[in-house]
């Protein structure tokens, strides 16, 4: 009876959300971004529906960084009744109050683990990146200068990536390094200041792809 | 309308604030570093953006308004907290906040603590900065002037930053920093003097005189 009455209130919960992301102009990077979570959380539902993956997410998980990803990804709309429901969802879920998405272009199926004290503030974000905790991506030395980052990138633990810079598709930043110069693709770069070691290959394709071998 | 009744409280502990021209100086160096459009001269303008904006502002000035004694004060302070919450636990501010220069800037103000014996003009810290006790028994960090500290830095100790220092994304600095100098790495080493690339390693004996203030 409980079970059941839970279920119910569940369900009426995620209601406003899920009215609100079928209203959103940008539901397609939704669901991309929803299906790389699941992905990234070793959780293949692939037989199931998007609202089912939602539910797991939102409460099975209850990813607080999660909420962060989709509040910005609705963005600040511009109808009364999309604003009213938003800020009713931001009430029912509220986000972790540590994790700043300032860019306005991030591609789709961006994963961001645990999410404490993360700034993204990039020129640009390309699809599939994954950015971990404690990662401050923006200006260096009092400048207005921001990273490009591109596709697949992996920005591990405490990396710092500061100036005009690009990075390439498939780089991978490992955990406290700072990155001040151009990442071709599939390179790693490692320790303060970062050394670039180019084609570290297909080992890191496969870290920043997120295909998990069954 | 809305924006100013919430703020009543804000403007009344800013006028009456001992410390009013060193929040000036705080708001004209946030202005000045945000360039928002649209926004008058006039200092209660200023505190309006600023409020509304950044949470880590917010966090500043209630560290810059300090404890009333009064009743009046108190309640004022307790009223403004209500209206707008800080950031209270990822921005810390030691007392007495006194010790902190004019022109404090903090970038976002995640994870950052800021406990130094003194800080000069115009420091600007970024998100995970710590500036605090190496160990038990130890003091804590002098600032100059103009200080820059990245990023993820630390500086940890009873040591002497010296005035227009650039202290690089995540360096941990535990020993003197003389003036002019850019420092990075783990631990930090000087990377430019004077404008200059150099590589020296940083010395306890590193002229104390001269540096902080």
């Amino acid at each position: 009876m409980i079970q059941v009455l839970r279920k119910l209130t569940r369900k009426m919960e995620l209601y406003p959300l899920r009215l609100l992301l079928e209203r959103s102009p940008s539901k397609a990077m939704i669901e991309k971004d929803i299906h790389r979570w699941i992905l990234m959380h070793n959780r293949p539902m692939s037989g199931s529906s998007v609202p089912e993956k939602l539910a797991w997410l939102m409460y099975a998980m209850n990813l607080e960084e999660f909420r962060n990803v989709l509040f910005y990804r609705i963005g600040t709309p511009t109808k009364f009744l999309d604003r009213s429901l938003l800020s009713l969802c931001k009430t029912l879920f509220p986000p972790r109050g540590t994790l700043l998405l300032a860019t306005s272009a991030i591609g789709p199926g961006l994963v961001i683990m645990h999410g404490f004290g993360t700034f993204v503030d990039a020129e640009k974000v390309g699809e599939n990146c994954l950015i971990f905790q404690d990662v401050v991506i923006g200006c260096k030395n009092e400048k207005n200068d921001r990273p490009t980052i591109g596709n697949y990138v992996h920005i591990s633990v405490g990396a710092k990536v500061l100036g005009n810079i690009t990075i390439g598709d498939h780089a991978v930043i490992a955990a406290n390094s700072v990155v001040t110069k151009d990442m071709p693709p599939n390179s790693l770069a490692v320790g303060i200041p970062a050394r670039i070691i180019r084609n570290a290959g297909n080992r890191a394709e496969y870290v920043a792809s997120g295909d998990i071998p069954a | 309308m809305m924006q100013k009744t919430r703020m009543f409280p804000h403007v009344v502990l800013y006028k009456r604030s001992s410390n009013r021209d060193v929040i000036d100086r705080d708001m004209n160096r946030w202005v000045e570093i945000y360039r928002p459009e649209k926004i008058g001269d006039s200092p209660i303008n200023k505190l309006a953006w600023l409020l509304e904006a950044h949470p880590e502002f917010v966090n500043l000035f209630y560290a810059r308004i300090g404890r009333y004694s009064g009743i009046v004060g108190r309640m004022l302070v307790y009223l403004a907290k209500k209206t707008y919450q800080p950031l209270l636990e990822t921005l810390r501010f030691a007392e007495p906040i006194n010790s902190i220069g004019p022109g404090f800037f903090a970038r976002v103000g995640f994870g950052a603590v800021v406990a130094a014996e003194k800080i000069g003009e115009n420091c600007w810290i970024n998100p995970g900065t710590t500036l605090g006790y190496r160990d038990e028994g130890s003091g804590l960090p002098v600032i100059g002037d103009n200080v820059y500290i990245g990023a993820g830095a630390k500086i940890l100790g009873s040591v002497i930053v010296g005035d227009n220092v650039i202290v690089g994304a995540n360096a941990v600095v535990t020993k003197n920093v003389p003036p002019n100098c850019t420092v990075a790495g783990v631990p930090a080493r000087i990377i430019r003097r004077d404008g200059v690339r150099v590589k020296e390693a940083l010395h306890a004996s590193h002229p104390p005189a001269e540096a902080g203030t």
